[in-house]
């Protein structure tokens, strides 16, 4: 018996549904590169902002200045005021309200509030380091320690051989429409303010 | 019996050509969004380097001010307003501020019918007041 088998339309590779699959992922990896840009732009420019701020708390009042000019030693006597100062800065410069919270969402860089993790001020005077470690309600206890000018590791590899400024600030961003948060470090060296 | 007619090459094409030209479309307005993003940053990045010179010299000095200027005008921003920076010099401990505010020229990709080009250049705000303390 003869079998009548049914010949195969020809094919084309121009089929619609694949060039509309090709259209939706080819639209979300440039969304997502795009969003991937914006991001890495803001998470830098906010880096950049605390990195400024805490540049600019790198200031000493009359008395510090007093002292450093009588001793040599560029001692902090007054923490307090690098982290109002600090603070301040970058609340300024973000444009956030006294707690810290992003004030205009419709323009703001950050979806949400911003957090300072750590802020220490690390004193050196001669050999000896006293670190005035912050907490997020800006108290602080201080720790002194003797001779460790030069050996005390920071806790990121840096060794603390002057007088520096050390911040970690946390916040949001929102990444394809998720909240993403972001942790910031940087620690500046107020004797040549790097 | 009726031979059926085969598709034509304009049937064949037609997807391929739609989807080439939306696909052109999307990649050209994502190049230029990433674009936006590239001018912002330059532009912040200019403004953080005169600041961090204001700190060092209290204010922004005549020198900087003109080289400032030229930078921003380089990066496409016209009518450029200082106003509200520090030009006199604050002092050490001080805070010192440096304002922008212009306009900076935008391509963008609009669709207003085959007779139009799509191309075509508009205008954004730019506005940056960045504060630092003086150090001079």
């Amino acid at each position: 018996m003869k079998t009548q088998t049914k010949k195969k339309d020809d094919g084309t590779i121009f089929n619609p549904v694949m060039f509309l699959v090709i259209l939706i992922l080819t639209a979300q990896l440039l969304m997502l590169f795009v969003e991937y840009k914006r991001v890495a732009w803001v998470s830098g420019a906010v880096t950049d902002t605390m990195t400024d701020a805490l540049l600019g708390a790198c200031i000493l009042n009359e008395e510090e200045l007093y002292h450093y000019g009588k001793t040599g030693e560029l001692e902090i006597l007054y923490p307090k005021e690098k982290y109002d100062l600090f603070r301040s800065l970058l609340r300024e410069e973000l444009g956030l309200s006294e707690d810290m919270q992003v004030t205009d969402k419709s323009t703001a860089l950050l979806a949400d509030k911003v957090t300072i993790k750590d802020f220490k001020v690390y004193s050196v005077r001669e050999n000896d380091i006293t670190i005035y470690d912050f907490d997020q309600t800006a108290g602080y206890i201080s720790v002194p320690m003797e001779n460790k000018a030069g050996s005390y590791d920071a806790g990121n590899g840096e060794v603390i051989e002057k007088t520096a400024l050390l911040a970690e600030i946390e916040f949001t961003i929102e990444f394809m429409g998720f909240p993403v948060k972001v942790n910031k470090y940087h620690m500046v060296d107020m004797t040549n303010g790097e | 019996m009726i031979k059926r007619k085969d598709k034509g090459m304009l049937d064949q094409f037609l997807p391929a050509i739609v989807v080439i030209v939306m696909l052109a479309v999307l990649w050209t307005g994502s190049m230029i969004t990433a674009s936006y993003i590239d001018r912002s940053n330059a532009i912040h990045q200019v403004a953080r380097t005169y600041l961090l010179q204001m700190e060092a010299d209290g204010y922004l000095t005549e020198g900087n001010k003109v080289m400032l200027l030229t930078d921003l005008a380089n990066l496409d921003m016209v009518g450029i307003d200082l106003t509200g920076t520090s030009f006199t010099d604050v002092g050490y401990g001080n805070q010192v501020r440096l304002v922008i505010k212009g306009k900076v020229n935008l391509k963008d990709v609009r669709f207003r019918g085959f007779a139009s080009p799509m191309m075509t250049t508009r205008q954004a705000e730019v506005a940056i007041n960045k504060i630092s303390v003086a150090k001079n």
